[in-house]
């Protein structure tokens, strides 16, 4: 199903757990504990699926697909390319993750 | 019994024109939608789809393939079942663990699907002999098998886990396009019944399977969430009641497919009472003594023969008073009429809408009974004649003083008289359907207590004769919304007779019914309400108040910014809205709110001012309340499900019956709509909602 609000990365596999770029703040969000005290948490890629407008894909030994809904292009798309990752619409995307597939229909 | 969910009739417009007929095959639904990069459907490993296809599974959907080109999984149960995509939707291939060697078939060619194109699949196959194969139908039509390795050694129990969409891994192999209506049947189907389920998209289960054969059905309709926000971490239903719900990793909601059948959005706000465990029985005083000439009625469906199912109780309330009469089921499904003796009147079929009738006319045999308009001949017999000399009727059990029983299914419409009906006057309640008869035309004179078990605050008294409502033993009766119209099978509770609401009505799950849940639930996305001006309404027919707010509806996901409305009592309505600034509150009292339906609106007409409005659907005029706080920016920063008629955190806060029109007009700095305006999007709505009024 094509998805044109959604922008696919290509992340390294060991940066899933990293803090997204310091300028997506968008997903932001704050933590209130017991004593009431709140903080404010810069997620990682993983913690930004919490938006609902971050997914995290199919991976390989390498890599994982992240897909981000309606980035921006002054600030966003550039910090991820900042980090080195391919960002790529959902026809490339669905495509490359095909390519990574067993070979074979089990 | 298990958690009941029901998928309620969904048909939009294109569907059903608005007396309910149907307008050929023509649906307008939503659709899971998936884009090839992961996303996925998870229904664990539920026991009841374990060893799916090992003595007899069928496996069926709509399907709608973007891409293919790399055997892109339409399901995968985690070993080596699974129901694989050739390239460019060139063919099928099915393939099931078996301890030696795989069985694997190759269908090629597409049997007419192709990308971008709706089409009906049915996997049959039956895997309790080697030499069985498996029947592909694609809209209907059987496909040739082109590649066959014949299994070896016994089925496999395919324990794993069960997605839909993806490689076992989670990752390989995603599907890229939509899919609606999976079902999962434990029953191999003929060639006829897989063209029946094509033909007949709105039929839950062709002709001649049981339901209880269909142990999962996700309609995957549930939301409305804008695609550009996954759905990923929601729960899509599981309508067949067995609880096999299904997990989303990321996917979306699709919108507008002209074929793929839908359910939830249409719905009925005809409801029944659910019971199934101790504590949830109704009691009522009769308008008088039934004494030896009496009728009862009622309609029920019992969904499991787990123990003695109590239907109603009549008379004495104690072990040492036996002036009473029962109907129930025991634990063999038997139908009983019990008191000074018992009468069997046969094993009414589970799962199904029975109509019985219990008529006393003081002589022996003592009672006659009427199932499904049939005189049934009994055995055994009373000892005497009951003589009910207690003026009382318990619904659904016979606790609180004696031993509880619960009915275990759902019950409508019992209706006592003080007098024997005919057969004529039966036929007449059997043939006007579950919900469908008025009581008070047949022999009304007569009639004491009449209730349709339609609400889950108390039920009302509908008998021209007497007001004595039946109140509940606990304050969180579950009910169930169940369809209306004429059409068969769309759901486990079947279907009422009702008349049916106009189009754009909207059922929401019955407040704290867990248990009686179905259909959809009305989400939004988030509203930049900023500081422009806008005025945002609905229609609402709460049936009672219980002890929690319901919803009208929260567009204030992160608490702090945005505009919520809910019933905060019987009479009152509370609108609160919040911005960056502060918040303020609309609270309006609105007379006999409870049970009609009511427009409600919520006005920014400008900074500093904000407008509340109500207007039940009988009213000439409104109530309103203005205030003038200037909350500031009110555009939430924090994303969350919005919506109608429901709070996402808590079922408890949901509105207490149905929601119809909702709308948001964002008027930036142009004057929102005036009181004129108002009464004109008021008739509006009136004018489809007067016939429920």
């Amino acid at each position: 199903m094509t998805q044109w609000s959604w922008t696919y990365a290509l992340v390294d596999l060991d940066k899933i757990d990293s803090a997204l770029p310091a300028g997506i703040t968008r997903f932001d969000y704050t933590e209130t504990d017991e004593g009431g005290n709140v903080t404010e948490v810069h997620p990682t890629y993983r913690q930004a699926t919490r938006s609902r407008q971050v997914g995290l894909g199919a991976k390989n030994d390498t890599h994982q697909i992240v897909k981000f809904s309606q980035l921006d292009f002054e600030t966003e798309i550039p910090a991820l390319q900042a980090e080195g990752f391919s960002l790529m619409p959902q026809s490339k995307a669905a495509e490359l993750v095909a390519s990574w597939a067993p070979d074979g229909p089990e | 019994m298990t958690a009941v969910i029901v998928g309620d009739r969904a048909r939009l417009p294109s569907g059903l024109d608005l007396t309910g007929n149907r307008n050929a095959q023509a649906f307008s639904g939503r659709a899971w939608g998936t884009d090839g990069t992961g996303d996925y459907l998870s229904l664990g490993s539920p026991s009841d789809l374990d060893g799916f296809f090992n003595t007899g599974g069928t496996f069926t959907g709509w399907f709608n393939v973007a891409t293919s080109s790399h055997y892109e999984k339409i399901f995968d149960f985690g070993t080596a079942t699974t129901l694989s995509l050739q390239a460019d939707m060139s063919g099928y291939i099915f393939t099931k663990d078996w301890s030696t060697t795989d069985g694997s078939w190759t269908y090629n060619g597409g049997g007419g699907a192709s990308h971008g194109m709706w089409f009906h699949l049915v996997l049959s196959y039956n895997a309790s002999s080697t030499g069985n194969d498996p029947a592909l139908y694609i809209n209907g039509v059987l496909q040739t098998i082109d590649g066959e390795t014949t299994p070896v050694g016994s089925a496999v129990a395919d324990t794993s886990n069960k997605f839909l969409g993806i490689y076992n891994d989670g990752s390989s192999n995603p599907y890229d396009g939509e899919m609606a209506d999976i079902k999962f049947i434990t029953s191999t189907v003929t060639a006829a019944q897989a063209l029946e389920m094509y033909q007949n998209p709105e039929q839950v289960l062709p002709t001649g399977i049981s339901s209880s054969a269909l142990k999962c059905w996700l309609p995957l309709c549930d939301y409305d969430i804008a695609a550009d926000t996954t759905v990923g971490g929601l729960y899509f239903q599981d309508a067949s009641g067995n609880g096999n719900h299904a997990l989303s990793t990321n996917g979306a909601m699709s919108f507008g497919h002209p074929v793929a059948p839908q359910l939830g959005l249409r719905s009925s706000s005809s409801r029944v009472l659910v019971n199934n465990v101790s504590g949830k029985q109704a009691s009522a005083t009769l308008q008088s003594a039934p004494g030896t000439t009496f009728t009862v009625a009622c309609w029920f469906m019992e969904m499991a023969n787990d123990d003695t199912n109590i239907i109603w109780r009549m008379g004495g309330t104690t072990a040492t008073d036996d002036d009473f009469l029962e109907l129930y089921l025991n634990s063999s499904g038997q139908l009983q009429v019990y008191g000074d003796g018992s009468v069997t009147a046969g094993s009414p079929a589970i799962g199904e809408w029975h109509h019985v009738v219990v008529v006393s006319d003081g002589s022996s045999p003592y009672c006659k009974v009427y199932v499904d308009n049939s005189e049934i001949s009994t055995s055994g017999a009373l000892g005497q004649a009951a003589d009910i000399s207690t003026a009382t009727l318990i619904i659904g059990d016979q606790a609180p003083t004696l031993t509880a029983f619960p009915f275990d299914g759902v019950i409508s419409e019992i209706a006592v008289w003080d007098s024997v009906l005919t057969s004529g006057n039966v036929s007449t309640l059997w043939n006007s359907g579950v919900q469908g008869a008025d009581a008070n035309a047949v022999d009304g004179g007569n009639l004491l207590n009449w209730y349709k078990c339609d609400n889950n605050v108390s039920l009302t008294n509908l008998s021209d004769n007497s007001t004595n409502v039946a109140t509940y033993a606990a304050a969180d009766q579950n009910m169930v919304t169940v369809p209306e119209g004429s059409t068969a099978d769309l759901s486990s509770f079947g279907t009422l007779t009702t008349p049916r609401q106009g189009s754009g009505v909207f059922c929401i799950p019955p407040q704290r019914s867990v248990t009686g849940k179905l259909g959809g639930v009305l989400t939004s996305p988030q509203v930049a309400f900023g500081t422009q001006n806008w005025t945002m309404g609905c229609w609402v027919k709460s049936s009672g108040y219980t002890d929690s707010y319901q919803a009208i509806w929260q567009f204030r996901p992160g608490n702090d910014r945005g505009p919520r409305c809910y019933i905060t009592s019987a009479t009152a309505i509370q609108m609160d809205y919040g911005g960056a600034t502060t918040t303020d509150t609309v609270s309006m009292t609105v007379s006999s709110l409870m049970g009609n339906w009511t427009f409600v609106v919520l006005q920014r007409l400008a900074a500093a001012s904000f407008k509340g409005w109500a207007r039940k659907i009988s009213d000439s005029s409104w109530t309103s309340q203005a205030e003038a706080v200037d909350v500031g920016d009110m555009t939430d920063p924090d994303s969350g499900v919005c919506g109608w008629g429901y709070r996402a955190d808590n079922d408890a806060y949901n509105l207490n019956g149905p929601l119809a029109f909702p709308r948001i007009w964002l008027h930036g700095s142009d004057t929102p709509w005036v009181e004129a305006e108002l009464n004109a999007i008021f008739e509006q709505g009136k004018r489809f909602l007067v016939g429920d009024s």
